[in-house]
């Protein structure tokens, strides 16, 4: 993994670029402590993000010295690590919160003392008391809008009619979900589509097929799914192969298909080109990002934004490149 | 007439009659085990021994510290409450989204306190009268109160709890700038209410007859029946106790947090209080047990994690660690039951 | 098989005590010897030593004139020694053919299987020839106490034990149980085995045993042959004393009864029971095992259900009804089995004391209890009923049975009770607490208190009682008074008038 090959696909925010095109103040001071309260390790996300800042730490031009504490899923044991690490004297307390709400009252602690606090992947409640000094997290817009875009693109060279899209979200009330269904809509606006229908599969196959199947017999015309994530692939899946629609891209049925977060079953279905575009859910930008603020957070630096990492868009063209395949995690 | 228990007292060694006297008062252990961590810990750890690594530990006791003097009273009875920390969430969510809709303080604290207890009230009524198992009664209780949480929030945490509660319950009172310290440092008060809860439980428990009711029943249910001991209201009284602790909890953790969830402890803390528990000297037998001993069986663990994240080292460790003292702990248990 | 086992001039000491010194014993193969003396007085560390526990310092076993080392408990096993306990020990769940043979299971034909037929049988022939029709594949919780034993019996009988020391069995039988465990006893004493059977009944010794040996303070004091010996030489040799006569009965009976039962009935146990306990009195409750008298007592109680029946309470204020509640609070009830619902075995003796009248100690609106006199009630109550007993601190369990039996009564005695029930006070008790705990109920009914005395012990009973009711298949049978108390006649009257005839 290369500085190049990350610059070539990460963009910040605007304001955040400003911020990052700021001149360097910090990397002169000396070790900078930070304290990791982090959820736990059991899931995929937790364990990859904790090695992979770990990997970043130490190749770092500042000594890093990272704190790890893990809180078993329970927001009363995060809030005493955080604790544990104020009364460390940590210089930057980096939490993935458990509950967005509950973390604001550990970020408020930390200012307390003195402490800058870094959100990660799981932004402080908008609504909460006391926001963290920072954010990095995925751009959940992007994800979908360049997934959809580089299908969009796709279709117009294929010469395919450009309509409606059938939209299979997540939950409704996750915010993720809620952002990547924006991410389509300006995708279409962008390409004078249109979504007909949202269908709601709760981040679940077999509820995504349920609610797929009416939909594709009352547009029997449709030619682009788009899915909220590759966890519900599977089921998508199985509804075009019973309705006889499952086909690479080529042959005279297939539908166009994009994707977000780039699973296994994401990368074989790209590979197999039934599956069109996939934007992955880039842990690794992000712990780079984190790593590199760091210093400057312990240094004094203030933030006016956040800092959403916008990942590569998988294709089958592209998915067994190396500099792609360099930022897999999820395997 | 010669008296075996006679001989066997009177031909004791020194060694054996410091044994006698450990097992005649279990909650040295805890005490012993808790002051020697806090001497290695001073010595070796940095930032140990910090005024605000102190209050830190001090009102970490608060978050489990009314959980365990719940199950100290059921467990001394001769019962098990699994269910009290998903109560915690029921309590907190129903009383937070009161807080939140009214503004009222008092009206939502009464509300944790009322669930709280109505949870301990059905497993009182449960076990006592209707005579089912403990272990199973909590269990279901427990999957209960955390259904109802997040069927009553629908997985949403509730937040906009007004300041003054929050303010109230979370604070750092009497800031003192000791030491090297450059920013003042309070007593936290959950701290001290749950000092003040154990000293006032714990004196109920040790000293009054209330207290001796709950021990001869955990000891022998049967005797105590016969010997004029209200076996079933005792029993219900702990369960009862246990759930009230449990809605005080609700009050500690939601203002600690600024907002109630619906897993606001979850069951890898469960472990936590029942080996605070054990620690401390109670047995899962029943008829023993102490406050005193269950305060530092807490305290001992609460040193030990935060030992732990202070040198940074792996929290897995700890799990290991405290794994490993709760079956010696048991082990010990056995060997003074011989 | 037969064998003659010799224990010379065994001694085994504990810091402080010697046990055992220099004790000699021979049992002939055929031979049944009575095994007697006071708790403490050494049969379980003799005991101990035959079953490889205790390796003693001096002295040795001989087994047909040859020394054996019984190091560990599988010595003694190979050696053909075999205890039967008077606390069985068994699976519940299991069949009476597996608990025989669970350490010796035939194996199937498939590897880690039991050949379940091969084993039943086996049982089957085992339990034959006892004499027994215990069904091989019953589970062993269906069984009666009598029934578990002869399974333990045939138990040792199948694995070839040529000695077999019987501890305490008779303590918890019926008699109908007794008879079938004497004739099996008789059985194997017909097939040569040398036998060593311990007892505090001196009638079973009289009954069954050929020879007999007393032990005191670990020495052996007298054995012989019990046909030379008379029942108060034996008692003399156990207690070092002579024992006096039963206390002439001059006691004043109160003529208005203090509790009347009527009509009392609990389905399928108690069929309308009518009874009266006078003031000052002993009323005797006589009666098989199985035949409702602890029933009785703890349906009155409100301990089990009771679905019919009323209770009449008459103190100073005339007679009124009375509920399970308010009898339970001013009756003392020294149950059947201390161990289970008597005592707080892993609490101090002084906590056991005051368990019953905590209200006396506690002062304050916060009821805050008074341990420092707490313990000096239980330090002069070990005083009054002298318990033996290293501090009035020590464990409840760390007690012999008498002792732990005089806590029980002390628990009681502090109240001051109206009515005292007692269940079997001096099962498992040596023969000097026996007298005690004899000569301590005459006093409470003396000093008016309703005693309702029931225990298997003809002898007890004829001793103690006042009056008698005898209860049989639920019912009150019939009542005898004073003179006309006799053995023969409760027996009689318990078993039936077919039995009587018979």
């Amino acid at each position: 993994m290369t500085r190049l090959t990350r610059r070539g696909f990460m963009a910040t925010t605007a304001a955040a670029s400003a911020a990052l095109g700021a001149p360097a103040i910090v990397h002169a001071q000396g070790k900078v402590t930070v304290g990791m309260a982090w959820p736990g390790m059991q899931d995929a996300v937790w364990s990859t993000s904790h090695k992979l800042l770990n990997e970043f730490a130490a190749a770092s031009d500042t000594e890093i010295e990272l704190v790890f504490t893990a809180a078993d899923m329970d927001v009363a044991k995060q809030a005493s690590d955080a604790n544990d690490l104020i009364s460390r004297g940590v210089d930057v307390l980096l939490v993935f919160p458990i509950d967005s709400k509950a973390i604001s009252s550990s970020v408020k602690r930390a200012r307390d003392a003195g402490i800058p606090s870094m959100a990660f992947l799981r932004q402080v409640h908008a609504d909460a008391r006391h926001q963290a000094d920072v954010f990095v997290g995925i751009d959940a817009k992007y994800q979908q809008l360049s997934s959809a875009r580089t299908v969009f693109e796709k279709m117009k060279a294929d010469g395919a009619e450009v309509g409606e899209v059938l939209w299979v979200s997540g939950d409704i009330r996750d915010e993720n979900s809620r952002l990547r269904g924006v991410g389509l809509q300006e995708a279409c606006d962008e390409h004078g589509a249109s979504i007909a229908q949202d269908l709601v599969g709760n981040w679940d196959p077999q509820q995504a097929a349920a609610a797929l199947a009416p939909a594709l017999k009352a547009y029997p015309d449709i030619n682009h799914i788009s899915v909220a994530s590759d966890v519900m692939m599977s089921g998508v899946r199985q509804v075009l192969q019973d309705a006889g629609r499952w086909a690479p891209h080529g042959e005279p049925s297939h539908i166009y298909l994009s994707s977000v977060d780039v699973f296994p079953i994401g990368l074989e279905l790209l590979r197999s080109g039934h599956l069109d575009a996939d934007t992955i859910f880039d842990v690794t930008g992000m712990c780079r990002e984190a790593v590199d603020l760091m210093p400057r957070l312990a240094a004094g630096e203030s933030f006016d934004s956040d800092i959403l990492i916008q990942g590569p868009v998988f294709t089958p063209d592209n998915v067994d490149d190396p500099e792609m395949q360099a930022q897999l995690w999820a395997t | 007439m010669v008296d075996e228990s006679q001989f066997r007292a009177s031909g004791a060694s020194p060694g054996l009659k410091l044994w006698h006297w450990i097992s005649a008062n279990p909650a040295l252990l805890p005490v012993a085990l808790s002051v020697a961590m806090a001497i290695i810990f001073a010595l070796t750890v940095p930032k140990f021994a910090d005024l605000r690594n102190i209050m830190n530990i001090f009102g970490q006791l608060g978050f489990l510290g009314f959980l365990c003097i719940g199950m100290t009273y059921v467990m001394v009875a001769g019962g098990i409450d699994l269910s009290s920390y998903t109560v915690v969430s029921a309590s907190a969510v129903v009383g937070a989204t009161a807080m939140v809709a009214t503004d009222s303080t008092l009206l939502g604290c009464v509300l944790m306190l009322a669930i709280g207890c109505s949870f301990g009230i059905v497993n009182g009524i449960a076990v006592a009268y209707l005579r089912m198992i403990p272990f199973i009664v909590t269990l279901s209780t427990m999957v209960v109160a955390e259904g109802f949480a997040i069927w009553f929030t629908q997985a949403q945490s509730v937040y906009g709890l007004p300041d003054a509660f929050i303010d109230n319950f979370s604070a750092r009172i009497l800031p003192m700038t000791l030491g090297i310290s450059p920013r003042p440092v309070g007593i936290p008060v959950a701290g001290i209410a749950v000092l003040v809860a154990a000293l006032a439980l714990g004196f109920v428990l040790s000293r009054t007859i209330y207290g001796r009711r709950v021990y001869l029943t955990g000891a022998n249910e049967e005797t105590a029946r016969i010997s004029g001991v209200k076996v079933r209201r005792i029993e219900f009284s702990t369960y009862a106790i246990a759930g009230i602790m449990a809605g005080i909890t609700a009050i500690v953790l939601t203002a600690d947090l600024g907002t109630a969830t619906t897993a606001m402890v979850r069951d890898v803390r469960l472990m936590d209080i029942i080996a605070a528990t054990v620690i401390g000297g109670a047995s899962l037998k029943g008829g023993k047990g102490s406050i005193l001993g269950t305060m530092f069986g807490l305290l001992f663990l609460t040193m030990l994690s935060n030992a732990f994240n202070l040198l940074g080292v792996s929290p897995f460790i700890a799990m290991v660690i405290k794994g490993s003292v709760l079956v010696a702990v048991i082990g010990l248990d056995v060997l003074r039951a011989k | 098989m037969t064998a003659t086992l010799h224990m010379e001039g065994v001694t085994k000491a504990f810091p402080g005590v010697k046990a055992l010194d220099c004790v000699s014993i021979t049992v002939q193969a055929g031979e049944v010897m009575g095994l007697v003396g006071v708790n403490g007085a050494g049969k379980s560390t003799l005991m101990n030593v035959l079953g490889g526990i205790y390796m003693p310092e001096e002295g040795h076993v001989e087994i047909n004139g040859r020394r054996v080392e019984l190091r560990r408990p599988s010595d003694a096993d190979e050696a053909g020694i075999a205890f039967i306990h008077q606390e069985l020990l068994y699976f519940p769940t299991l069949t009476v053919a597996e608990n025989m043979f669970i350490s010796r299971l035939p194996a199937g034909r498939l590897p880690f299987t039991v050949d379940k037929r091969a084993a039943q049988n086996r049982a089957g022939e085992a339990l034959g020839q006892l004499g027994s029709a215990i069904r091989p594949s019953a589970p062993m919780e269906t069984l009666s106490v009598g029934e578990k034993q002869v399974v333990e019996i045939a138990r040792a009988v199948a694995q070839g034990a040529d000695i077999v020391i019987f501890d305490e069995p008779s303590s918890s039988l019926s008699i109908k149980e007794k008879d079938a465990l004497f004739a099996i006893v008789r059985k194997l004493k017909a097939e040569g085995k040398a036998i060593i059977y311990i007892s505090h009944f001196l009638d079973e010794i009289e009954e069954l045993c050929d020879s007999y040996a007393v032990l005191r303070n670990g020495r052996l004091v007298g054995s012989g042959s019990v046909a030379t010996v008379t029942r108060s030489q034996i008692v003399e040799l156990i207690v070092g004393q002579a024992m006096s006569g039963p206390a002439a009965r001059k006691r004043k009976i109160g003529g208005a009864p203090r509790l009347t039962l009527s009509g009392i009935r609990r389905d399928g146990i108690l069929h309308g029971i009518d009874l009266e306990f006078k003031r000052g009195e002993v009323l005797g409750l006589w009666g098989l095992l199985g035949s409702g008298r602890t029933e009785l007592i703890r349906s009155i109680l409100g301990l089990d259900p009771m679905h019919g029946g009323s209770m009449t309470f008459n103190d100073d204020g005339g007679s009124r009804p009375i509920g399970h509640r308010e009898l339970l609070e001013r009756t003392a009830y020294v149950t059947e089995n201390r161990r289970t619902d008597g005592l707080f075995l892993d609490e101090a003796v002084w906590k056991n004391i005051s368990a019953t009248t905590l209200d006396q100690y506690a002062a304050g609106r916060m009821r805050v209890l008074d341990k420092a006199a707490e313990e000096r009630t239980a330090i002069s109550m070990i005083e009054r009923l002298t318990i033996r007993t290293p501090s009035h601190r020590a464990r409840a369990a760390n007690l012999s049975g008498g002792n732990q039996q005089k806590v029980v009564f002390a628990k009681w005695l502090n109240r001051k009770p109206e009515i005292l029930i007692l269940d079997e006070p001096t099962r498992g008790v040596d023969v000097g607490a026996k007298r005690e705990i004899g000569e301590l109920v005459e006093s409470l009914a003396d000093s008016g208190s309703s005693v309702l005395l029931v225990t298997s012990e003809i002898e007890e009973m004829v001793a103690l009682a006042d009056r008698v009711a005898v209860i049989r298949d639920g019912v009150i049978a019939s009542e005898a008074k004073g003179e006309s108390i006799t053995e023969a006649d409760l027996m009689a009257a318990a078993m039936g008038t077919e039995a009587a005839d018979a």
